[in-house]
């Protein structure tokens, strides 16, 4: 004690405080850090649970085979489609939302809770009410259109490549767009309101008002929303698993549905953790472009 | 304010008691096996009698599929009556096979103790066994071996081991309507000259329906068309898929479709979705599992009492019927806590009198040879003598160390050829490179 009274303050306030954090940075190596160096190394070694005493390094061969495989660029394509349709979709419906928030008058409780409903039910309980829904002889959207006379006959939507794509982004959208919601509304609420009295008596109209006062002030929320949006694109699997099943003929296997099958149904980790690595680089990339480009002068 | 506190309150302390629960439950479980564990001294083979209970003791967790007719517990019931020592805790994994297998490989690819004993899937014996996960029970299941129809005990052997009991047997029917249709199709011609007479009309909308969800369903169904029409999947150590048989099978899939005897969402379909279908009676024939016939017959179905069942029609270049043999053994996880207990238990689930149970209750099929010759199931089952043929004649799937990669590779090939995306050749030649590649991979 003597000794570390005898020491600088300032040496001693380091001390403490390195001390005070300890805890939570050892968890946050334990449960963060670890695991992904785990993943890392798994992805360069043949291992699979089922073949337990063959487990050995085989440097880069999982990746090469990844790379090369027709199936890895397939559910690339996939992956990147549904990340561009869904977040399209969600970004527009989400700030419809987020204006209808920000404008109501009256049942404001009312509003918010009604848009806030689909986040709170879990993702697979959605997938598996949206693939109810698309069933071709027993879903509600083709008895539906039926009754309106839009078709005759039923549409079966689950094995049609394009609609079925376009049926799990329709159920994603369902689940996200009142996170997107939440987050402009919040950021609409920090916008001061003498801004736009001052457009007001400046004379701009509605459509002026949103584009130079609205959106850049929304910058930065817009910039946070499309990053977690971005890498909860490309890591959808609860939709994907719930309603088609990667199907029909691979048209909605994702990267992470695609890993999952060598994960858990081919029980072969070293390709599995190569493809959940290659995800992981991907979800960087896209990170750190999302920051050079949509970075703020200030 | 104050009541936002109270509530928050309130859900943090719900929060914390099914954090509790949660760890409670799994303490109990272990130290009391643990202790059964300790006190299982008695070596088995014992003749055990309701008026002579044996004094083995001992603690085994029993996963098993969902059962909505009590069959299951019925059957632990019986064997307490023998084994009063036992404690048998009794847990359901609800949903599709392949959902169960991956709460399960999560506890076995860890080592747990528990689950001991499991309904496991024929297709995941020679997974589970090649990985060490289960008990090896040769000379156990030798003894009795006997008593088991050849098919489904086959299924319990990887490498000339066995590392299951067997418990039912499962294999691909044709359901038919008795009330539209007198004699079942034999062949594929037949099925579609019947279906067009009748589907379409108020009768039943579709001609025939079956199950080709990008998943298992695909590969059983598929394999199933295959071979009624003379094909093959893995023969001697290769496969050569890309011949006629099974360009015939894509094709006559394809025109079943495209001429509306069945329904384009097929593709899509689960055997729930087919029987659902069958059911409102929208459909003439059906291609389903065992389990579909006690439900097409029970009170929530339209069709109920006019359900016929016989063997799938064969196919153009085909001379038999063929079915995919399907179905569930009993395996022990070779982790567990309480072996002599767990073997007990696995033991008597697969008897005479446990399957006797399954059998009238929910509808199972028997592996106990002797239970097709029962006068009491046959009075109540009459449609077991029926269908003995064509489970006889089931066909199993690639029987490989693993089969899911096989089938990840049949499923998106021949989705690909129905739809359409590749032409039969070129989705046929690259799914035999894939496969033969996968095999390799397997030695």
């Amino acid at each position: 004690m003597k000794k570390f009274n005898s020491l600088k303050k300032s040496v001693r306030d380091n001390i403490v405080g390195y001390t005070m954090i300890l805890p939570a940075l050892l968890l946050l190596v334990i449960i963060g850090i670890v695991p992904i160096i785990i993943t890392v190394s798994y992805s360069f070694q043949y291992k699979v649970l089922t073949d337990p005493l063959n487990t050995h390094f085989v440097g880069l061969e999982n990746y090469v085979s990844l790379l090369s495989s027709k199936q890895f660029w397939e559910a690339l394509w996939n992956t990147v489609v549904f990340a561009a349709l869904s977040m399209g979709i969600e970004l527009v419906v989400g700030f419809t939302g987020a204006l209808l928030m920000n404008s109501a008058k009256k049942f404001v409780g009312v509003i918010r809770t009604a848009v806030l409903i689909p986040w709170a039910i879990p993702g697979i309980i959605i997938a598996y009410m949206f693939s109810f829904m698309f069933n071709d002889q027993l879903g509600v959207v083709n008895q539906l259109l039926q009754i309106m006379h839009f078709i005759n006959y039923p549409v079966s939507w689950l094995t049609n490549g394009p609609a079925a794509m376009l049926a799990v982004v329709l159920a994603d959208t369902w689940k996200q767009f009142p996170y997107i919601s939440l987050m402009i509304f919040a950021g609409l609420q920090t916008i001061p309101k003498d801004v736009y009295e001052a457009a007001q008596i400046d004379g701009a109209g509605r459509v002026a008002t949103f584009w130079r006062i609205t959106l850049p002030n929304l910058k930065q929320i817009l910039l946070i929303v499309l990053l977690f949006r971005t890498m909860g694109a490309i890591r959808i699997f609860d939709i994907i698993f719930g309603i088609t099943g990667g199907g029909p003929a691979n048209a909605t296997a994702t990267l992470l549905f695609q890993a999952y099958k060598y994960l858990f149904g081919d029980m072969n980790f070293g390709l599995g953790s190569a493809l959940s690595t290659i995800i992981t680089i991907l979800i960087l990339i896209c990170s750190f472009v999302y920051i050079k480009v949509l970075k703020t002068d200030d | 304010m104050k009541l936002k506190k109270v509530l928050s309150m309130i859900l943090c302390g719900v929060l914390a008691l099914t954090l509790l629960a949660g760890c409670g439950n799994s303490d109990g479980s272990s130290s009391s096996s643990e202790h059964g564990a300790a006190k299982t001294v008695n070596s088995s083979k014992e003749d055990v009698s309701e008026e002579h209970p044996s004094d083995l003791s001992g603690e085994v967790t029993f996963v098993s599929q969902n059962d909505q007719t009590g069959a299951v517990d019925e059957m632990i019931e019986e064997f307490n009556k023998l084994y009063p020592d036992v404690t048998v805790d009794h847990q359901v994994l609800p949903g599709s096979s392949d959902d169960v297998k991956k709460s399960l490989m999560v506890s076995l690819a860890a080592g747990d103790t528990d689950p001991d004993v499991f309904e496991c899937d024929i297709i995941w014996v020679s997974q589970f066994g090649a990985a060490g996960w289960l008990m090896d029970l040769t000379d156990r299941l030798e003894a009795s071996a006997e008593e088991y129809v050849a098919g489904p005990l086959s299924t319990c052997y990887y490498n000339d081991k066995a590392y299951a009991y067997p418990n039912y047997t499962d294999v691909g029917l044709l359901y038919y309507r008795t009330d539209l249709v007198d004699t079942p199709p034999a062949d594929w011609d037949e099925l579609v000259e019947m279906s067009k007479k009748y589907a379409g009309k108020d009768s039943a909308k579709y001609g025939y329906v079956f199950q080709m969800y990008q998943g298992e369903p695909t590969s059983c169904n598929m394999l199933e068309f295959i071979k009624q029409n003379g094909g093959t999947d893995l023969k001697e150590g290769a496969f050569a898929m890309n011949n006629e048989n099974t360009k015939g099978a894509l094709e006559f899939v394809r025109n079943l479709i495209s001429e509306g005897i069945s329904p384009e969402g097929v593709l899509s379909h689960k055997p729930d979705d087919t029987l659902s279908i069958f059911q409102a009676g929208d459909a003439l024939f059906m291609r389903n599992w065992t389990y579909a016939y006690e439900l097409s017959n029970a009170d929530t179905s339209k069709v109920a009492g006019n359900v016929g069942v016989a063997p799938l029609p064969s196919g153009t270049n085909g001379e038999e019927s063929s079915g995919t043999l399907g179905g569930w053994n009993y395996a022990i996880n070779a982790n567990t806590d309480a072996p002599e207990a767990s073997v007990a238990f696995a033991e008597f689930m697969s008897s005479y009198e446990a399957q006797k149970i399954s059998v009238l209750k929910r509808g199972t099929f028997p592996t106990n040879a002797a239970l097709y010759e029962d006068q009491e199931v046959l009075a109540d089952k009459p449609y077991l003598a029926d269908i003995k043929e064509a489970a006889e004649n089931a066909k199993p799937r690639p029987q490989v160390r693993d089969y899911s990669a096989i089938s990840s590779i049949f499923q998106v090939y021949f989705h690909k050829a129905l739809l359409g995306e590749l032409t039969d050749d070129e989705a046929l030649e690259q799914m035999d490179k894939e496969l033969n590649e996968a095999l390799a991979k397997q030695q």
